[in-house]
């Protein structure tokens, strides 16, 4: 009797611990996969951004060749599709350096914001379209 | 033809440029040669939506180029254009053509 009684009083630690060590293993799984998840959502989003920022926009500088306007850029590059993300910097950057030459560095910096800003429209619509109900508001108008 | 086969007329130019600049065709050339030729100005923006749309429904197909030091290292997006690309121009300018045909109108009225 005195025997059964002192096994029933270790059970409670015993879950104590087992609970403690299971809600612990779990939360740490939990905390990486999301960080893990988060890392990869950020990644997927602006990863070309990123590579962006540390090679080109640096090596830029390195060479001493006029730049673009680093706000117009970074506005630009929002609700572009990542596909093209790095392709249209590489664009704008092409025609900044050629107007540059043909009617200088103001009036090349000034066609650059211009571009950025009439862009912003059809860039914004496509992303909402690509966001979902607007898109499905869409494809209802347009069926 | 259903309303999503018909194109519009910025789809019209761009198909025909890239069609133009096959196989080289990207973003910079694309709008050069429509400027060159139509006199109208479309923004990047304009350009890349609509290319992005005309990939979406098969009429073009892009691939990455190559990165020069003029484009800060990055690399170009060429577009070329598809056979279905082809059918949905040759149908679009063909209904352009009867609808202009035996009007006796050449230009645009001034």
């Amino acid at each position: 009797m005195r025997n059964n009684r002192v096994i029933t009083s270790k059970r409670p630690l015993r879950i104590f611990v087992f609970g403690f060590f299971s809600v612990l293993v779990a939360s740490t799984v939990l905390h990486e996969s999301v960080i893990g998840v988060a890392g990869l959502i950020v990644i997927k989003l602006f990863g070309d951004e990123i590579l962006d920022a540390v090679t080109y926009r640096p090596r830029r500088k390195i060479l001493n060749v006029p730049t673009p306007p680093i706000w117009a850029e970074r506005i630009g590059s929002l609700f572009v599709e990542p596909k093209q993300r790095l392709a249209i910097l590489g664009d704008r950057e092409e025609r900044f350096h050629r107007e540059a030459k043909q009617f200088g560095l103001k009036r090349a910096k000034w066609f650059y914001w211009r571009d950025v800003l009439v862009s912003a429209a059809p860039f914004i619509f496509a992303w909402l379209k690509r966001a979902g109900i607007v898109g499905l508001i869409w494809k209802a108008l347009t069926k | 033809m259903s309303r999503n086969d018909e194109l519009t007329d910025i789809e019209r130019l761009l198909l025909l440029a890239v069609l133009r600049l096959h196989p080289h065709g990207y973003g910079v050339s694309i709008r050069d040669e429509i400027e060159a030729r139509t006199k109208r100005q479309y923004s990047f923006g304009t350009i890349y939506t609509t290319l992005d749309r005309l990939e979406q429904r098969g009429y073009v197909k892009s691939r990455e180029g190559e990165a020069t030091a003029a484009r800060g290292g990055r690399k170009k997006l060429h577009y070329e254009l598809t056979g279905e690309g082809n059918l949905a121009l040759e149908r679009s300018l063909a209904a352009l053509d009867a609808m202009r045909a035996g009007i006796g109108w050449k230009g645009a009225v001034a």
